[in-house]
C-alpha cells in the first residue's frame, strides 16, 4: 500500500490471495482521513467487498489501466474526497 | 460477475463442513474394504466388493464433498441463499451418509434388501437436492458459465442417480436384472456428466481466485459445458438402443458412429480442459508454492494420461487393464481436484465465519471481545497438505500399478490410499477443531455482553 498524494490511499491486492484482498481493503478504509479515498487495484471483481463497506463508505468500480478492476472507496459523509473521485472518474452514475 | 455480496449470506460453517469431513472417512473405508478383500476383487469389473469401493468413492467421497460445496458456492457465488441452510443440508446429508453405507453393505454382505433401502435413502437424497439447487440457480440473477455449467451437472446427477435407482433396484429383485449398457449408461453420465462438468464449473471460479490466474477463455467458458453434455449424451445412444422399446428404431441410426464421434468430443473436451488448466497454472500471476496447485497439475496430467490411453486403446484395439482408467479418471483426476480445493475451501469458509463474528463484536462496541483469526494458510499449515499430497500421489502411483500387476502392488496400493485418506481426515478435523475453539471464545465473549 502507498500513498501516493495526500488524498489518494493506492493499494494494489492484484497478485494477492482470498482474503487478503478484502481484509486488507477494508482496513484501508477504515483508516481513512478527511479528504482522502481509496483506490484499490484488483484483477478481478471483488467478490463480497461492497456488502462489507456498507452505508457508511461510497464506492466506484471502473476498469483499471494497469489492472482489470480499480475500485475508489471513499466515507460517505467525506464530500472533499467524494468530489475529489468525481473529478478523476468524471460524474459519478 | 456482478459481485453485492455480503459475508452474511455464507451459510452456517456446520452445514458444508459435515460434507467435506464425510467425505476421506468414506475413502478410508473404501480402501479398507480394498485391504480387507485382497487382489482377487479386482480380477473384474463386476465383483461385488469392488462395486462397494466404487460407490464408497464416488458417492461417498466425490458427491459427498460435491454437494456440500455446492451448497457454499451457491449463496456465495450465485447471490441467492439456500432457506434454513442447517435443516436442509442435515435432510441431504444423513440420508446420503446412510444410502451410501447402505448401498456398499448390500455389496459386501449379499443383502438384497439393503439395495432397496439404499435406494431410497439415496433417492430422497438426491432428488431433494436436485430439486432445490435447479430453482436456486434458476432464480439466480448471475449469468456467469459457472451458473449454466452447475445446471447442467444437476441435469446429468438427475440421470446418473435415475439409472443407479433402477439398477440397484435390480439387485434388490424389483425391476429386470443387471444390464451392463445401463451400466456404461450410468457410469458416463455421473463421471464425464455430473464430475466432470462440474469440476470444471468450479475450476472457472476457483483456479482464478486462488491461485492466482488469469480467467479461462471466454470461448472454453462459453461452449465446453454445452459440447461435453451433447457427447456424454451421444454416448448414451448405443445403450438407449439396445433397449427392446427403442430397438425398431435401430436401423435408422448407426449407433457406434454416434458413440465414436461423441467419444473422439469428449477425448478433444478432456484433453483442452486439462492443458488450459497446466497452461493458466504454468502463467498464474504470483509464483509461490502452493499445495492446492501440486493437486491441480496432479489431477490435469491424470486427466491427460487418462484421456490419451483410452484414445489409444480405441484406435489401436488394444485391451486395457479393467481397472487403469477408472483409477485415473476417479482418483488421479477426481478424488485429487477435490481433495486439493478443500485445502482453500475449507480454511477459506473457517476465516470468513470468524470474521463475520468479529464483524458482529465491532458492530456492537467491543472491539476487545475479538478473537485472533489466523491466517488462511495457517489454519491447514502448508507442510501438513503437502505431506498428504505425498500419501496421495504415492497411493495414485500405486493404484496405477496395481491394476496391471496386482499381486505385487494391491496391498501397498491399498494401505497408502488408507494412509493417505486418514491424513486428510486429520487435516480436516484440526482445521474444525481450530474452528470450535475460536467459535466457542466468540460466543462466550458475545454472551457476556
Amino acid at each position: 500500500m502507498s500513498d501516493n498524494t495526500s488524498s489518494e490511499i493506492l493499494l494494489d491486492v492484484s497478485d494477492l490471495e482470498p482474503p487478503e484482498p478484502l481484509v486488507l481493503t477494508l482496513e484501508a478504509a477504515e483508516q481513512l482521513k478527511p479528504g482522502q479515498y481509496v483506490r484499490m487495484l484488483h484483477r478481478r471483481e471483488p467478490c463480497m467487498l461492497f456488502g462489507e463497506l456498507g452505508e457508511n463508505f461510497s464506492h466506484y468500480q471502473r476498469e483499471g489501466f494497469t489492472s482489470a478492476v480499480e475500485v475508489f472507496i471513499w466515507r460517505s459523509d467525506d464530500t472533499v474526497a467524494g468530489s475529489t473521485v468525481r473529478a478523476i472518474v468524471g460524474e459519478l452514475p | 460477475m456482478r459481485a453485492d455480496l455480503s459475508l452474511q449470506q455464507s451459510p452456517p460453517f456446520s452445514v458444508p463442513a459435515r460434507f467435506l469431513v464425510s467425505a476421506p472417512l468414506f475413502g478410508l473405508l473404501a480402501a479398507l474394504v480394498l485391504l480387507w478383500h485382497g487382489p482377487e476383487i479386482i480380477t473384474h469389473r463386476w465383483t461385488p466388493e469392488i462395486l462397494a469401493v466404487i460407490h464408497f468413492l464416488t458417492l461417498g467421497f466425490l458427491a459427498m464433498s460435491m454437494l456440500g460445496a455446492m451448497m457454499q458456492l451457491i449463496p456465495v457465488l450465485m447471490g441467492i441463499i439456500i432457506p434454513q441452510p442447517v435443516l436442509f443440508s442435515s435432510v441431504i446429508h444423513t440420508p446420503l451418509f446412510l444410502g451410501t453405507l447402505s448401498l456398499g453393505m448390500a455389496w459386501l454382505l449379499q443383502i438384497d434388501q439393503l439395495f432397496i433401502v439404499a435406494s431410497a435413502l439415496l433417492g430422497f437424497s438426491f432428488y431433494i437436492f436436485i430439486a432445490v439447487a435447479i430453482e436456486r440457480l434458476l432464480r439466480s440473477a448471475n449469468r456467469h458459465a459457472t451458473r449454466s455449467m452447475m445446471l447442467m451437472a444437476l441435469l446429468a446427477l438427475l440421470i446418473t442417480v435415475s439409472l443407479g435407482i433402477y439398477l440397484a433396484l435390480g439387485y434388490g429383485g424389483q425391476t429386470e436384472t443387471f444390464s451392463h449398457s445401463l451400466t456404461d449408461f450410468h457410469l458416463s453420465w455421473g463421471l464425464l456428466g455430473w464430475v466432470l462438468i462440474l469440476i470444471i464449473a468450479v475450476a472457472y471460479q476457483v483456479i482464478p481466485m486462488f491461485q492466482i490466474t488469469s480467467e479461462y477463455p471466454a470461448m472454453h467458458r462459453r461452449w465446453i459445458g454445452w459440447i461435453i453434455l451433447i457427447a456424454v449424451s451421444g454416448l448414451s445412444v448405443e445403450a438407449i438402443m439396445s433397449m427392446d422399446a427403442i430397438r425398431p428404431l435401430a436401423g435408422m441410426i448407426e449407433p457406434s458412429t454416434i458413440t465414436a464421434i461423441s467419444s473422439a468430443i469428449l477425448a478433444c473436451c478432456l484433453l483442452i480442459f486439462a492443458t488450459t488448466t497446466l497452461w493458466i497454472l504454468h502463467k498464474r500471476l504470483r509464483q509461490l508454492p502452493d499445495t492446492t496447485m501440486k493437486f491441480w497439475q496432479l489431477a490435469m496430467s491424470s486427466l491427460i494420461l487418462m484421456t490419451s490411453l483410452w484414445a489409444l486403446s480405441t484406435l489401436f484395439d488394444k485391451e486395457l487393464p479393467v481397472f487403469l482408467l477408472p483409477v485415473l479418471m476417479i482418483h488421479g483426476f477426481a478424488m485429487t481436484t477435490i481433495n486439493g480445493m478443500m485445502y482453500k475451501i475449507l480454511p477459506f469458509i473457517i476465516w470468513l465465519h470468524l470474521s463475520v463474528q468479529n464483524k458482529n463484536l465491532r458492530t456492537m462496541d467491543r472491539r476487545e471481545s475479538q478473537v485472533k483469526v489466523p491466517h488462511i494458510r495457517k489454519i491447514i499449515p502448508e507442510a501438513a497438505g503437502l505431506w498428504q499430497f505425498r500419501f496421495h500421489l504415492l497411493s495414485l502411483i500405486l493404484l496405477v500399478l496395481a491394476t496391471v500387476f496386482p499381486t505385487w502392488f494391491y496391498y501397498p496400493a491399498a494401505l497408502l490410499l488408507a494412509c493417505a485418506q486418514a491424513f486428510l481426515l486429520f487435516n480436516l478435523l484440526k482445521a474444525v477443531y481450530l474452528y470450535n475453539i475460536k467459535a466457542d471464545e466468540l460466543s462466550d465473549a458475545i454472551g457476556s455482553n
